[in-house]
C-alpha cells in the first residue's frame, strides 16, 4: 500500500502528521506532496522543517499567485488542480489522504475522484464558516471514505446522502500527539519564547473571507482589546487566504514590545504554548479542537467557526473591542478556568491515527468503493 | 531622532539592496522598518537569511519582507551584560533597542561590545 498525503498549510500538517508518524513506525509506504503555504518563505517555509525531520516529501507544487484577493485565491486553486493531476499520474497511490476544509484539499479530491484514485478525507462532515465550510462538504461528495471526528459530523455526512459504509467515526488525529505527550514543557518554552513566568495570551487570527471589506475593523478590534491586557502576547500569523495581507500589516503596525509575532512554530512548541496560555484568542479551529484537551479557555471571535461543535472551554463573541474585552475578562477568570477541570474534548480521545490506518488497510479497493451512490 | 540610514531597509527592499546595506554597515544585519515610518521595526534581516534564500534559488530581487525574521530579540535599554549573553548564546551580531511602541532607539553590535572590552 502506498499512501499519498496532500498538505498545504500548518493546520493540515497538524492533522496528518500523527498518521504519517504511525506509517513510519509500521513501515507503511507513503509520500508527501507539499503545496501552497508549505512552500512559501513568508509563511515560515514549513517544508524545510518537515524535511529536516526526515519526512518523505517527494512532490513539491507551487500554486500561490500573489494578490491575496478572492480572485487570486480561486485562480491559485486552478493552478494546483492542473499540477496535482500529473502528481497522481506519477505517484499512482493506493490512497490519497486529505484533511480539513481548504481549497487545496478540494482540488486533491477532484483530481483523485476523476482519476478513480481512492481518496479518504480526515475531519469530514464538520461545520465551519466562510468558504471553508462549503469546501469541506464539496470534498465529501468526491471522497470515497470519510473520517469523522464525532457523531455530529458523522450524522451530517449520512444526512448529506453518503453511504454508511464510507463513514468512520475516529476522533480528531491532531489530538494524538497531545495524548502521546509530544508537547514542549513550560520550562523549555520559557527559554525560546518571551512568555515570562505568569500568564500570556496566544492569538491566532485568520482573515474571514466572507467579511473581506470589514477586515481592517475586525483586526483592529482584536488588537485594541488584547492590548489592554497587561501580559505578553504571542501572535501566530494567519494563512494566505483572501484578506491575509491586511491582517498581517495591521498586526505588524500595532506591535509593541509586549507583542511577539511568529509566522510558523514547531508543532510541539505550538501545543506547549496552547497548553500554558491564559487563553487562546481569535478564530482558529485550534481553540475548539485542541484547546479543550488542555482545558485552556478559548475566546472564539466572529463567524469562522460558526455552529461547529464546541466544548465547555469556548466563549463566543463578535468582532467588537468592548465585547472582546468583557469576554476576555470572563475567559481569563479563575472561576471559568476552574470549571473546565473535568470538561471533555468533543473531538475525541487522541487515538485516531491507529483507527484511520486500520480502516485504510482493511478497505478493499473495488467498484463498490470507487463508484459513489447517493442514498437520496 | 538619530539617523539609522546605514542600518535600515524596508519590507520592499530587494535582497540585493539589503546585502549592500549589510556589507557597508559591517554588522551582518539590517533592521527592517515600515515604509511609512522609518523608526517602527517590522523585522530583522541577516547575512544568514540572505544566504539561505540564495541557496534556495530565490531571486536576488525578491523583497526582504518574504525572508526577514518577524520575531527577533531586542532590548529596551542599553544593557551590555544582557546583550553579551545574547551575542554568545544566540549568535546575534546586532540587537536593536526599542521603546514600548517598537520604535528603533539605538542598536548594540558585537563590534561595539568587543571595542568596549579593549582597555583604552
Amino acid at each position: 500500500m502506498n499512501i499519498l498525503f496532500l498538505c498545504g498549510s500548518r493546520g493540515e500538517w497538524g492533522y496528518i502528521q500523527p498518521l504519517i508518524d504511525l506509517c513510519v513506525r509500521r513501515g507503511v509506504r507513503h509520500e508527501i506532496c507539499a503545496t501552497n503555504m508549505l512552500m512559501l518563505s513568508a509563511y515560515g517555509s514549513l517544508i524545510e522543517e518537515v524535511r529536516s525531520q526526515g519526512y518523505n516529501v517527494t512532490q513539491e507544487l507551487f500554486m500561490s499567485l500573489e494578490g491575496s484577493s478572492h480572485f487570486s485565491m480561486a485562480k491559485s486553486l486552478g493552478v494546483l488542480l492542473q499540477s496535482f493531476v500529473d502528481t497522481l499520474h506519477r505517484v499512482r497511490p493506493d490512497w490519497l489522504v486529505i484533511a480539513g476544509d481548504r481549497g487545496e484539499q478540494l482540488m486533491g479530491a477532484i483530481a483523485a475522484s476523476y482519476t478513480y484514485t481512492p481518496v479518504a478525507h480526515i475531519q469530514a462532515g464538520e461545520l465551519s464558516g466562510n468558504i471553508d465550510g462549503v469546501t469541506r462538504h464539496a470534498i465529501g461528495k468526491f471522497a470515497h471514505l470519510h473520517f469523522a471526528a464525532n457523531e455530529d459530523a458523522a450524522e451530517r455526512l449520512r444526512k448529506l446522502g453518503e453511504e454508511p459504509f464510507r463513514i468512520h467515526m475516529v476522533g480528531h488525529p491532531a489530538l494524538d500527539p497531545i495524548v502521546a505527550g509530544n508537547v514542549t514543557h513550560r520550562q523549555q518554552l520559557g527559554q525560546s519564547y518571551p512568555i515570562g513566568d505568569g500568564g500570556y495570551l496566544l492569538i491566532v487570527l485568520h482573515p474571514t473571507t466572507e467579511d473581506f471589506e470589514h477586515q481592517h475593523l475586525q483586526v483592529q478590534s482584536v488588537i485594541d482589546a488584547v492590548q489592554l491586557v497587561s501580559c505578553p502576547r504571542i501572535w501566530i500569523l494567519s494563512n494566505n487566504d483572501a484578506g491575509s495581507t491586511i491582517v498581517r500589516q495591521k498586526i505588524m503596525a500595532a506591535r509593541t514590545s509586549s507583542d511577539h509575532i511568529f509566522a510558523n512554530l514547531p508543532r510541539a512548541d505550538y501545543l506547549g504554548l496552547l497548553q500554558h496560555a491564559s487563553c487562546i484568542v481569535g478564530n482558529s479551529s485550534s481553540g475548539l479542537l485542541e484547546a479543550p484537551t488542555f482545558h485552556t479557555p478559548s475566546l472564539n471571535i466572529g463567524r469562522r467557526q460558526h455552529r461547529r461543535v464546541q466544548g465547555a472551554n469556548v466563549i463566543n463573541c463578535a468582532f467588537e473591542a468592548s465585547s472582546i474585552s468583557s469576554a476576555l475578562e470572563r475567559a481569563m477568570s479563575s472561576s471559568f478556568r476552574k470549571g473546565l477541570a473535568s470538561s471533555k474534548n468533543p473531538y475525541g480521545d487522541g487515538r485516531s491515527s491507529d483507527r484511520i490506518l486500520r480502516v485504510l488497510e482493511s478497505t478493499p479497493i473495488s467498484d463498490t468503493l470507487l463508484v459513489k451512490r447517493l442514498t437520496y | 531622532m538619530k539617523d539609522f540610514t546605514s542600518l535600515i531597509v524596508f519590507p520592499s527592499t530587494t535582497l540585493l539592496e539589503a546585502a549592500k546595506v549589510i556589507q557597508a554597515n559591517a554588522a551582518r544585519t539590517a533592521v527592517v522598518v515600515q515604509d511609512s515610518d522609518r523608526y517602527k521595526i517590522v523585522g530583522i534581516v541577516t547575512e544568514g537569511d540572505i544566504l539561505r534564500a540564495m541557496l534556495r534559488n530565490v531571486d536576488i530581487h525578491a523583497p526582504v519582507a518574504e525572508h526577514m525574521k518577524i520575531e527577533f530579540s531586542y532590548l529596551q535599554s542599553e544593557d551590555w551584560e544582557q546583550a553579551a549573553c545574547l551575542f554568545a548564546s544566540r549568535g546575534f551580531c546586532l540587537i536593536p533597542i526599542v521603546n514600548k511602541a517598537m520604535e528603533l532607539q539605538s542598536v548594540m553590535t558585537v563590534n561595539d561590545y568587543l571595542r568596549r572590552q579593549i582597555p583604552s
